[in-house]
C-alpha cells in the first residue's frame, strides 16, 4: 500500500507540467551561471570566488549547490502544497484508498513522494552546471578537471539533508494546519534562523552557535572552512566534518523529528472529512414552521441604485475596508508580522558591530535594517498576499457570484492593491514603533522621527507599491497561483544578483534607481532627486502595467490565452487607450529626460567600455611607465567649494624638478574630465593629445636639466551636471565634502589604472600583470608607496567655503578671514610632506585639548571636528591620541607636526585616514561606537576600536609621514603592518594583555576567512603587494605583536625605533623591508632566526595539539603536569598548497586554574610528532592552552582549552 | 421584458461543442431550462451571466448587447450559480451588506432596509448573525438567492439550485422561486423535470448544445394527449416490449419496470392510458434527438 501511495503521487506528478517547468527554471539558473562565470559573455565579469578558483572548482560547486539548497525553497513549497493541500480539497486519496490504508502508508508514502520529486527537481542543479560547464565556447583555462566528487559531495551534504529538512517542514505543517500559507511562515522562520547565523558568525565567539544554528549549514560549512585558500578550493569540497558534522546531524535529526510529530498528531479521519470546513461548527438546522414563515406578506422597501462617480468611489472605499479586515485578521499576515518584528529587534542588536563593539542605534541605522533585511519580509507579505487575494474568490468558488456583480472590474483590482499598500504601510508603521522603542530601550535618546517617515515613507514605500503592482501585473497575466509565485522569486534573485551585472542601466531594470543614502552629516546629499526622477519614470511604467493588469483582469471563466486576449480587445475602450497612452508618453518623456541627463549631459558607460579604455590605457601608455619624468616639489592650491552648488572650483600651481641625471624635455601629464587647464611656466606644446583616457604629452621647447625646474599650472572646475545612472556626480557635498588629491593631474604612467583581475586581462590578451615591483628594482625604490609623480613636497592651500563650514587641509592655519560672504582658510605645512593631501569641508563643532609632550615641553593642539549629535566618544578619540602619541614620541621620534585632528566625514566611505596632523574618520566607524557596556566593564569581550582605530591613524604620522616605503613589494608591511603592530601595543598599554589577546584573535580570523579570495598568490609578510589588505594589516599585525613577544624586552620597539631615526625622510632610494630585515636581524637571537625567516619570508602554519595532559601533586602542595603535545608545521606555497615542515620550534603553553588565572606560561620547545613535557606549578591547574596569546598561525583560530586531569593513583 | 438568443455556438478548447448555434426567446416570467447533463445547460447559464465568452451568435437583453456590454448587464443580473462558495467567517447580514454595496445601493438606510426584507422573504431573518459558511444546504441555497435578489434584478438565472436538497427543503426553495418571477425573466437551469411543470410558464429542452423542444409545459404536454400509455411489466420482458414499442421512458415501480411509451392508438395489451406529464415531454425530446 505504501508502494500505491508513492507511485501514484509519483504519477500524478510527473503528469503536471510544473514539475518540468520547475525542473527547467533550476537548470536555466545553474546553466547560466556557469556560462557568466566561464566568460561565455565577452562583456559581464563574474566571479563566484577567488581569481585563483576554477568556475568548477569542487569548493565553488559547494557554495553554489549550498546557494541553490536555500533560493530553490519557493519551488518546494510548490511541490508539497500540490501533494498535501491539493489532495485535501479534491479528496483523491481518501476515494481510492479509505478502507484498506494505513496511516503510516499515508503519510510515508505521500512524504516520500513529496521528497522524491523534490530531490528529482533538484537535479537540474547538478545537470545544469555540468552542461554549462560543457559549453565549448567557454574559457578553458577558467575551469579544472571534472571531479564526480564535486558533485556528489554537495549532493550529499546539503541538497540532500536541505531537501529533506524542507521538504518535511512543508510536509508536515501543511499536513496538520492544512493551510499553505503556515509553508510562507516556515519560510520565513528558516530564513531569519539563516539571517542569524549569518550575523553571529562574523564574531569569534558566536562562531559556533551560528554553525549550529543554520538550518541550511552555509553558515557551518564557513566555520569548518575557515583558512581554506584557493588550492583548498580546487582539489575538494568542505569536508564534512567537526561543527559543519555537527549541523547536518543536527538538522537531519530535525527533519525526522517534525516528521515524528506529524506522524503522531496526525488524526486519520482527517482525511474523510471535508477539509476546509473544519472550522466549521454543527450545520444549522432549520425547523419545518421556521420556514413557511415567509406568509407575512411586507412590501419591497424602495430603494434606488447608483452607479455614480460617487457611488464607485463608496464601492471602493468599502471594498478596501472589507480587504484590509480580511488581509489584518488573517493568522498569518499577523505572524508574518511578528516574525519581522522580532526579527528587526534581533537584527538591531547586531547593527554595525566591530571587533565586538556595538554601535549606538541612531536612527540611520535602524532605518538601514528596516530598508535592507527588513524588506525581504515585506516583499515575501507582498508576492503571498497579492497571489491570496487575487485568488480568494476563485479558492472559495466565490467568484462565480462576485463576478456577475455590476461592480466595475478595476474596483475590484483596485481595493487588492490598495488593501496590500495599506497593510505594508501599517506594519511599516508598527516597525517604527518598534525600532523606536528599540532605541528608548537602548539608551538612545536622540531619535529623529521625521526621518523615519521621510526615509520609509518619503523614499522606500514607492518600492514595495511599484513591486505590488508588479507582483499584481505577474499574478493576473500568468494566472497560476504558484507559477506567479515562482515568477516572482525568479524576479527577486535576477533583481538583486543579476540585473546591476548585466543590464547596468537604471532605464532598463524595472525599480532602478540610483541610490540614496542618510548621513548625519549631509542628510540625505543630493540623493533624493535623481531616485525620485527614475522612480517616477518607473511608476508611469506601473501605471501602464495597472492598466493592462485591469484588462487582462479575470472576472470569468475563461482561462484560454486566445480567449483572454479577445476579452483584453473586447476591453479596451476610448479611456482606456486614452491612459495608456497618456502613461505611455509621460513614460518616454520621463525616460527621455534620464536619457538625455544620464547619457548626453554626463556619460554612461558600460562596465565593459571602462574595461575596453583600460585595455587601450595600458597598451598605449604602459611603455611609458618608466620614462624619465620630473617629480612636483612644491604644491599651491587655491581653492572654492561651493557646497549648495556642489561645484569645487581650484587653481593649482606646481613646481616640478628635474631629480634625474639627464635631460627631460617632453612632460606626460595624466588629467582627468574635471581638468580644465594645464601650461607650463616655459614654452610648451601639447604635442599628445588622448581626451578620452586623458593623457597628455607637453613637449617643452627648452628641455628641463637635471636640478632644473619648471612651474606648472592647472585649472580644476567641478560641477554636476544633470544627474549620471548612479546619482548626481559631485565632489563636493552638501555638508561634508572630503576629497583627496588623486583628483588633480599626476605626472606619468599610471600602473593603478590597469585591470587588476588576470582573469579579465587574458580575455584581453594582455600578459599577466606584475602586482608590484621587486625590492632590488631601482626605479621601485626611488619612487614612494603613495606617488610616483614626488618626494616630499611642500604644501599650502587657500581654501574658500560657505560661511558656517570650515575648510580643512594638512598644515598649520596661517590665516582665516571672511569675504564676499565666505570663509577663507589659509594652510601651510611647516614642513615638507608626501604628495598626498585630502581636503574637507563640513558644519563642525570643535573639541579641544592639549597636549604636552613629557620630553620635550612641546604643546600640541589635539582637535576633534565633529558632527554637532555624535559627542559620544570624544574622551576615546582624545585619549587615544594623547596615550599614542605619548607612546610614539617616546619610542619611536618626536611628533613633527603642531596639532592633531580628527575630522569626521559622511558614511559615503567608510575608514580613516591619515594626513599630516591630519586624520579624517567616517561617520560609521567610531563616532556612534557604542562603547558604554565596554567603559563600565559589563563587556570585556570587545575592544574600544574608535580608541584603536586613533592609535593606527597616529600611528602613520610616523609610518608614512615620517618613514616613506619605497613602492616596491612588502612596502606595506612597513606601512600597515607596522602601524597595526604599534597601535596594538597601545591598545595593550591601556587596555590590557586581554584586549590585546582579543583583537589579535580576531584580526587571525579575518586572515584566516580571507585567505580563499587571494586573485593572485598569497605572498610573504615582507614581499606582500598593496592589495593585500588582509595580509599587511591582519596578518602583519598579529605577528608583529607575537615577535614583539618572541623577542622579549621591548626589542622590536628598538628595531622600530632605529628604523625611524635611520629613514625618517628618507628619499631616493626609500626603504625596503630589507633594511627592516636587517636590523632585525641584529636585535634577533640566533634561537629565533628560523622564526623571523618563519613569518616574514615564508608562510608558515602550525597545527599543534594537546593529546593527553594529567597531573600529580606531591606533599608539600606542588603540582606537576604531564602534557603530551602534538607539533605539525606547514609551509604554504602562494596558491595555498601545504607542504609539511620539520620543526623543532618554540610555542608558548599556558596553563590555568579553574578560575582562568594564569599559573603558567612560557614557551617550549615543540619538535614534528608527539613530545611529552612536564611542568611544576604550585596552584592546582584545570586547563592547558598552546599558544594562548596567538603567536604563531594555526589555522584553527579557536585556542582549545585541554582539561588537565589528576592522575589515578 | 425579453432575452433573445440568437445562433449562439461555444466550442471548448478540448474540442467540446456545448453550444451549437443555439436559438431561444425567453419573456418574463418563470423559464425552465431542461437538460440531461453536459447539455449545455450551465455553459448556457455562464454564458449569459456574462461569465463566459461564446464563439459566435448575439445575445440581447431588453436591448442590452449580453456579449458586450457585459458592465450593463450586470447591472440588472441576478446569479446563483450551481455551486459557490461563501468568504469563511461573515455572518448573513454582512455578507448581503457586502453584496448590495457593490451592486450599487449606496445609501445605507435604504440597503439595511433591503436586506432586512430578503432576509425575511427567504426566512433567514433569525440567523442573520451566523456565519453563512455554517448554513446548511438549503439555507445557502436560499440565501444565494437573497444574494441574487438584492438590487434590482430583472434578469434571474438559477443553475441547478435543487440538487442535492432534501425534499422538504426543495420545496421550500421552489416556494421562494415562485414569489419572485413577477415582471422579470427568470431562467431556471435544471434536469429536475417536477422543478419546472411545478414552476415554469415556459420552457425549453436543451440537448447537445441545441433546443430541442420550447413551448410552455402545458401546450407541450397536451401535445401528447391521449399518446401515452403505461403497463407494469416483467423484467424479462423489457428487451421484447423495447422492439414492439416505443417506450418513452420507464421506471421501477414497486421493483418492477413501469413503462411509459408513446402510441397514437391503444396499443391494448394492457396498456392504461395517462395523462402526458413534463417527464414524457422531456424523454420524448431528448430521445428523439439522441436516436
Amino acid at each position: 500500500m505504501f508502494k500505491e501511495v508513492f507511485l501514484f503521487e509519483i504519477k500524478r506528478a510527473f503528469k503536471r507540467p510544473a514539475i518540468y517547468f520547475y525542473w527547467l527554471i533550476l537548470f536555466a539558473f545553474a546553466f547560466f551561471l556557469m556560462n557568466i562565470a566561464g566568460g561565455a559573455f565577452k562583456s559581464i565579469n563574474m566571479n563566484i570566488s577567488g581569481d585563483n578558483v576554477k568556475v568548477n572548482a569542487p569548493g565553488t560547486l559547494d557554495i553554489i549547490f549550498g546557494i541553490f539548497s536555500y533560493i530553490g525553497i519557493f519551488i518546494m513549497v510548490a511541490v508539497v502544497n500540490n501533494i498535501v493541500i491539493k489532495d485535501f480539497k479534491y479528496n483523491t486519496l481518501s476515494i481510492l484508498f479509505t478502507s484498506q490504508i494505513k496511516k503510516y502508508q499515508y503519510i510515508f508514502g505521500r512524504f516520500c513522494a513529496a521528497y522524491f520529486i523534490n530531490l528529482a527537481i533538484f537535479t537540474a542543479v547538478g545537470i545544469g552546471i555540468f552542461v554549462g560547464t560543457q559549453m565549448p565556447y567557454l574559457k578553458p583555462d577558467l575551469f579544472g578537471d571534472f571531479m564526480w566528487s564535486a558533485y556528489i559531495n554537495p549532493y550529499l551534504a546539503r541538497i540532500i539533508p536541505n531537501v529533506l529538512l524542507v521538504t518535511s517542514i512543508f510536509f508536515v505543517m501543511s499536513l496538520l494546519l492544512r493551510n499553505v500559507l503556515v509553508n510562507w511562515l516556515s519560510i520565513l522562520g528558516l530564513y531569519v534562523l539563516y539571517a542569524i547565523s549569518q550575523g553571529i558568525m562574523q564574531a569569534v565567539d558566536t562562531r559556533t552557535l551560528a554553525a549550529l544554528l543554520d538550518p541550511f549549514g552555509m553558515a557551518a560549512s564557513l566555520v569548518v572552512s575557515t583558512g581554506s585558500s584557493a588550492s583548498d578550493m580546487n582539489n575538494e569540497a568542505v569536508s564534512l566534518e567537526s561543527v559543519y558534522l555537527y549541523n547536518r546531524i543536527l538538522w537531519t535529526c530535525i527533519s525526522f523529528a517534525v516528521l515524528a510529530l506529524g506522524y503522531f498528531r496526525f488524526k486519520f479521519s482527517y482525511i474523510l472529512k471535508p477539509v476546509f470546513n473544519r472550522t466549521e461548527k454543527a450545520k444549522i438546522k432549520t425547523h419545518l414552521e421556521e420556514s413557511y414563515g415567509s406568509s407575512e406578506q411586507i412590501e419591497k422597501p424602495k430603494f434606488s441604485l447608483d452607479y455614480s462617480k460617487q457611488s464607485i468611489f463608496k464601492m471602493l472605499k468599502h471594498l478596501v475596508s472589507f480587504e484590509l479586515k480580511g488581509l489584518t485578521k488573517n493568522i498569518y499576515f499577523i505572524l508574518i508580522s511578528i516574525v519581522s518584528v522580532v526579527f528587526l529587534i534581533v537584527s538591531s542588536k547586531a547593527i554595525g558591530e566591530i571587533y565586538g563593539t556595538d554601535t549606538y542605534p541612531v536612527t540611520y541605522h535602524v532605518i538601514d535594517i528596516l530598508g535592507g533585511s527588513m524588506s525581504l519580509f515585506i516583499y515575501i507579505i507582498i508576492i503571498l498576499f497579492s497571489g491570496e487575494m487575487i485568488w480568494r474568490d476563485r479558492d472559495l468558488k466565490m467568484s462565480e457570484i462576485s463576478n456577475s456583480l455590476p461592480t466595475p472590474s478595476w474596483i475590484t483590482m483596485a481595493s487588492k492593491m490598495i488593501t496590500l499598500a495599506l497593510a505594508v504601510a501599517m506594519l511599516l508603521f508598527v516597525l517604527i514603533g518598534f525600532g523606536i522603542s528599540y532605541q528608548l530601550l537602548d539608551g538612545f535618546y536622540n531619535i529623529k522621527i521625521s526621518q523615519y517617515f521621510t526615509s520609509i515613507f518619503g523614499m522606500q514605500y514607492i518600492q514595495y507599491l511599484l513591486f505590488i503592482v508588479l507582483a499584481f501585473f505577474v499574478q493576473i497575466a500568468i494566472n497560476n497561483k504558484y507559477f506567479a509565485y515562482v515568477a516572482m522569486i525568479i524576479y527577486m534573485v535576477w533583481h538583486s544578483q543579476f540585473a546591476d551585472l548585466i543590464i547596468q542601466h537604471n532605464l532598463f531594470i524595472f525599480r532602478g534607481a540610483p541610490n540614496w543614502s542618510f548621513s548625519d552629516i549631509d542628510g540625505y546629499g543630493y540623493s533624493v532627486l535623481p531616485y525620485w526622477v527614475f522612480t517616477i519614470y518607473w511608476t508611469f511604467f506601473a501605471g501602464i502595467m495597472v492598466v493592462l493588469s485591469n484588462l487582462l483582469w479575470n472576472n470569468h471563466k475563461e482561462n484560454a490565452i486566445g480567449k483572454r486576449i479577445h476579452i483584453l480587445k473586447n476591453r479596451i475602450t476610448k479611456q482606456t487607450r486614452n491612459s495608456l497612452v497618456v502613461m505611455l508618453a509621460l513614460f518616454v518623456l520621463t525616460g527621455s529626460f534620464i536619457y538625455y541627463n544620464t547619457n548626453i549631459l554626463n556619460d554612461f558607460e558600460r562596465s565593459y567600455s571602462k574595461e575596453k579604455q583600460q585595455v587601450e590605457y595600458e597598451r598605449l601608455y604602459k611603455k611609458y611607465e618608466r620614462v624619465n619624468q620630473p617629480k612636483i616639489t612644491d604644491i599651491k592650491i587655491n581653492g572654492d567649494i561651493y557646497p549648495d552648488k556642489g561645484k569645487l572650483q581650484v587653481k593649482g600651481e606646481y613646481w616640478l624638478k628635474n631629480s634625474t641625471d639627464k635631460s627631460i624635455d617632453s612632460l606626460h601629464i595624466v588629467q582627468n574630465e574635471y581638468i580644465k587647464s594645464v601650461h607650463f611656466g616655459s614654452e610648451s606644446k601639447l604635442v599628445h593629445e588622448n581626451n578620452d583616457l586623458d593623457y597628455y604629452i607637453y613637449q617643452l621647447e627648452k628641455p628641463l636639466i637635471p636640478n632644473d625646474s619648471v612651474q606648472m599650472f592647472f585649472e580644476f572646475i567641478s560641477e554636476p551636471k544633470g544627474f549620471t545612472n548612479a546619482g548626481i556626480k559631485s565632489i563636493v557635498h552638501k555638508n561634508g565634502t572630503f576629497f583627496d588629491s588623486n583628483y588633480f593631474p599626476s605626472i606619468g604612467y599610471n600602473s593603478g589604472a590597469e585591470i587588476f583581475s588576470n582573469k579579465v586581462r587574458e580575455k584581453h590578451d594582455l600578459v599577466k600583470k606584475q602586482v608590484a615591483m621587486t625590492r632590488e628594482d631601482e626605479f621601485g625604490r626611488n619612487h614612494n608607496f603613495i606617488s610616483h609623480c614626488a618626494d616630499f613636497v611642500t604644501f599650502e592651500a587657500i581654501i574658500s567655503t560657505k560661511k558656517n563650514q570650515i575648510a580643512l587641509a594638512p598644515g598649520d592655519l596661517v590665516k582665516k578671514w571672511e569675504e564676499n560672504n565666505r570663509l577663507y582658510f589659509h594652510y601651510k605645512m611647516p614642513i615638507p610632506m608626501i604628495n598626498y593631501f585630502s581636503i574637507l569641508s563640513a558644519e563642525y563643532e570643535v573639541k579641544e585639548e592639549l597636549w604636552t609632550n613629557p620630553a620635550t615641553g612641546k604643546e600640541i593642539e589635539l582637535a576633534v571636528y565633529h558632527d554637532a549629535d555624535h559627542d559620544f566618544n570624544l574622551e576615546s578619540f582624545l585619549n587615544s591620541a594623547k596615550v599614542s602619541l605619548e607612546y610614539y614620541s617616546e619610542n619611536l621620534a618626536p611628533f613633527k607636526y603642531n596639532h592633531l585632528k580628527i575630522v569626521e566625514f559622511p558614511r559615503y566611505a567608510q575608514f580613516a585616514q591619515s594626513f599630516p596632523g591630519m586624520i579624517p574618520f567616517s561617520e560609521s566607524i567610531g563616532f556612534v561606537a557604542d562603547l558604554r557596556d565596554l567603559k563600565d566593564g559589563s563587556d570585556t569581550t570587545s575592544v574600544d576600536y574608535p580608541f584603536f582605530f586613533t592609535a593606527h591613524e597616529i600611528a602613520h604620522q610616523w609610518w608614512a609621514h615620517q618613514v616613506v616605503a619605497a613602492d616596491v613589494e612588502g612596502s606595506q608591511m612597513l606601512m600597515e603592518s607596522i602601524t597595526h603592530y604599534c597601535a596594538m601595543k597601545v591598545l595593550e598599554k591601556e587596555y590590557g594583555k586581554e584586549a590585546a589577546k582579543l583583537f589579535v584573535r580576531d584580526e587571525t580570523l579575518t586572515y584566516l576567512n580571507s585567505r580563499k579570495n587571494e586573485p593572485y598568490e598569497e605572498r610573504a609578510l615582507s614581499k606582500v603587494a598593496d592589495y593585500q589588505s588582509w595580509l599587511y594589516y591582519q596578518k602583519g599585525g598579529v605577528l608583529l605583536k607575537a615577535l614583539d613577544a618572541y623577542l622579549g624586552d621591548d626589542k622590536l620597539m628598538n628595531v622600530m625605533s632605529e628604523l625611524v631615526h635611520e629613514f625618517a625622510f628618507k628619499q631616493e632610494p626609500y626603504v625596503t623591508t630589507l633594511d627592516f630585515l636587517n636590523l632585525l636581524e641584529k636585535e634577533t637571537p640566533d634561537s629565533l632566526k628560523y622564526y623571523t625567516n618563519d613569518i616574514f619570508n615564508k608562510i608558515t602554519f602550525y597545527d599543534n595539539d594537546v593529546r593527553e595532559a594529567s597531573y600529580t601533586r606531591n606533599d608539600d602542595l606542588e603540582y606537576f603536569v604531564t602534557a603530551k603535545i602534538e607539533g605539525e608545521k606547514f609551509y604554504s606555497d602562494g596558491n595555498g598548497k601545504d607542504e609539511l615542515a620539520d620543526m623543532n620550534d618554540w610555542i608558548e603553553v599556558g596553563i590555568y586554574t579553574k578560575d582562568n588565572e594564569e599559573v603558567y606560561l612560557e614557551k617550549i620547545k615543540l619538535a614534528n610528532g608527539e613530545n611529552e613535557y612536564q611542568f611544576k606549578l604550585d596552584k592546582k591547574p584545570a586547563k592547558i592552552v598552546l599558544d594562548p596569546y596567538y603567536r604563531v598561525m594555526d589555522k584553527d583560530y579557536q585556542r582549545e582549552k585541554f582539561d588537565v586531569k589528576k592522575v589515578k593513583e | 421584458m425579453k432575452l433573445e438568443i440568437k445562433n449562439l455556438s461555444k466550442t471548448y478548447e478540448n474540442g467540446i461543442k456545448a453550444l451549437n448555434n443555439l436559438n431561444l426567446t425567453i419573456n418574463s416570467g418563470m423559464f425552465g431550462l431542461l437538460g440531461p447533463n453536459g447539455a449545455g445547460k450551465s455553459t448556457l447559464m455562464r454564458t449569459i451571466a456574462t461569465l463566459q465568452e461564446a464563439d459566435q451568435g448575439e445575445i440581447t437583453f431588453n436591448g442590452i448587447n449580453v456579449l458586450t456590454e457585459k458592465e450593463k448587464l450586470k447591472e440588472v443580473l441576478g446569479y446563483l450559480p450551481q455551486e459557490f462558495g461563501i468568504y469563511p467567517k461573515i455572518s448573513a447580514v454582512e455578507l448581503l451588506n457586502h453584496i448590495a454595496i457593490l451592486k450599487g445601493l449606496s445609501n445605507k438606510k435604504e440597503r439595511k432596509e433591503l436586506v432586512q426584507f430578503l432576509l425575511n422573504q427567504v426566512n433567514l431573518h433569525n440567523f442573520r448573525n451566523k456565519y453563512v459558511s455554517s448554513f446548511s444546504g438549503g439555507m445557502k441555497q436560499r440565501f444565494g438567492i437573497a444574494m441574487a435578489l438584492l438590487g434590482d434584478p430583472k434578469l434571474i438565472i438559477v443553475d441547478e439550485p435543487t440538487a442535492g436538497l432534501d425534499p422538504a427543503e426543495r420545496v421550500r426553495f421552489n416556494n421562494l422561486l415562485s414569489e419572485i418571477s413577477e415582471d422579470k425573466v427568470v431562467i431556471l437551469s435544471t434536469h429536475i423535470v417536477d422543478d419546472v411543470s411545478d414552476l415554469c410558464s415556459d420552457m425549453a429542452i436543451i440537448n447537445s448544445g441545441e433546443v430541442i423542444l420550447n413551448g410552455k409545459p402545458v401546450n407541450v404536454m397536451s401535445e401528447l394527449g391521449g399518446k401515452i400509455w403505461e403497463k407494469i411489466i416483467d423484467k424479462n420482458d423489457f428487451s421484447k416490449y423495447q422492439e414492439d414499442f416505443h417506450i418513452v421512458y420507464s421506471h421501477l415501480n414497486g421493483g418492477k419496470p413501469l413503462i411509459h411509451i408513446f402510441s397514437e392508438e391503444n396499443p391494448g395489451n394492457g396498456f392504461n392510458q395517462i395523462e402526458p406529464k413534463l417527464d414524457d415531454v422531456y424523454f420524448m425530446a431528448i430521445n428523439s434527438v439522441s436516436n
